[in-house]
């Protein structure tokens, strides 16, 4: 396994495995990834559950290290989204942002005003004083996706982040994210097990089998942003991917 | 450590710091570090990996995880540690007192317990042991019980009777 900084895409993987021993046993969870994300690229990663998406996207984080392969990450630490906002119980959603901003090396007098236009990149510049218990799921995430920009990666890895919201929520903050993208020029991997999720986001939607997890196949989405999940050509291509996902499931079914 | 009522080291303190206030300081000590050490510590240990990983995501190195997440997160099971530290350094206070008596040590309530049994003086005792109970209850009251709330509150944890 090598690791180096040095690349000119925002990550990239080559022949990345990860397997783990567990009584005596040895499980391959990825097998040979192949993956490019081009800085600024906006990338859907498609899989049934289990594929080992989250594996992979800690790989990239530095949480976890793949057992042979290269991964070179370009431009730093990328930033994370979980599932769940994984906000910090006792400080306010000013000061999570606040936080992310202090561990970058960010100087006390800069801090309160950019976490303040953070918040408003979120739209939630009027419950900075608000702790996370006292905001709804969507308001979290948006908190969540606010420090996450404060990271100041070129990055940003999210793991299925609007897989426990309501559907009229994720629909709005799939537009937020967009318009994050496009106005920030970052470059987004972003996990899902929805296909629709994936073609209504991704330039590009890259579809992982099971156990373990390989690349099958990947679809670039034509048309342009903003694009609504609704659209037909979402539709459309989605039916496609769908019918692909589900021979995989299948088979893998049968083994 | 817990299992060992700090008024066994009544005589071990007298051998070490003779009849000084360094005794029943010492005492005092021997009851609450066990409490308070066992709070933090259960309190780090049950900080939610997620967490962690937050931290180590944003780039917290060693001490900044300590200092942003770790302390911050054991902060309510702390705090419970120093309360039944407290619980525990308030009993062996008093035992020690009725145990150690001396003119160095200066007066205290168990001293005054202690006068009022020598003295065969009722109104004495009876007046000392409800002094006893109104302190104990009054730092619980005071300190504890709006502390915990506050911190539980502001987590959004309901905070439990007390």
């Amino acid at each position: 396994m090598s690791l180096a900084t040095q690349t000119t895409a925002a990550v990239s993987l080559e022949g990345v495995t990860k397997s783990f021993v567990h009584g005596g046993r040895r499980t391959v969870v990825l097998d040979g990834i192949d993956l490019t994300v081009g800085r600024g690229e906006f990338v859907s990663l498609l899989g049934a559950s289990g594929c080992g998406k989250s594996t992979l996207l800690g790989m990239v984080a530095g949480l976890d290290t793949p057992t042979s392969g290269t991964l070179l990450v370009g431009g730093g630490q990328p930033a994370l989204m979980f599932q769940e906002p994984a906000l910090l119980p006792w400080l306010t959603a000013g000061g999570n942002v606040d936080l992310a901003l202090r561990l970058r090396g960010i100087p006390p007098r800069e801090r309160p005003e950019q976490v303040m236009e953070l918040l408003r990149l979120v739209r939630l510049e009027h419950l900075a004083d608000r702790r996370p218990h006292q905001l709804s799921g969507g308001q979290r995430q948006r908190v969540a996706m606010a420090r996450s920009i404060a990271q100041g990666s070129e990055l940003l890895l999210m793991d299925e982040p609007f897989a426990a919201l309501d559907a009229i929520t994720r629909d709005l903050l799939h537009a937020e994210l967009i318009e994050l993208w496009q106005e920030r020029g970052i470059a987004v991997l972003f996990v899902t097990h929805n296909v629709r999720e994936a073609v209504r986001l991704g330039e590009r939607v890259v579809l992982l089998s099971s156990r373990p997890g390989r690349v099958v196949r990947e679809w670039r989405v034509h048309q342009t942003q903003p694009r609504a999940i609704e659209d037909p050509e979402v539709g459309h291509l989605a039916t496609e991917i769908t019918a692909v996902l589900r021979e995989q499931i299948t088979r893998h079914a049968h083994h | 450590m817990q299992a060992l009522p700090s008024v066994a080291w009544v005589p071990a303190a007298i051998v070490w710091f003779q009849l000084s206030s360094a005794t029943i300081y010492a005492v005092i000590l021997l009851g609450a570090v066990p409490s308070v050490a066992m709070g933090l510590i259960s309190g780090i240990d049950q900080t939610p990996p997620l967490l962690r990983s937050v931290g180590r995501v944003l780039g917290a190195d060693r001490w900044q995880m300590i200092r942003h997440v770790l302390l911050p997160a054991a902060l309510p099971t702390l705090i419970a540690g120093i309360k039944q530290g407290w619980a525990f350094s308030w009993r062996s206070l008093m035992a020690a007192e009725i145990i150690v008596h001396s003119p160095r040590l200066g007066t205290g309530l168990g001293q005054l317990l202690n006068q009022g049994r020598d003295l065969q003086d009722m109104s004495l005792v009876f007046g000392s042991v409800l002094l006893v109970l109104l302190v104990g209850i009054t730092v619980e009251l005071v300190l504890f019980a709006p502390l915990e709330r506050r911190v539980l509150r502001q987590r959004g944890l309901a905070p439990s009777g007390t």
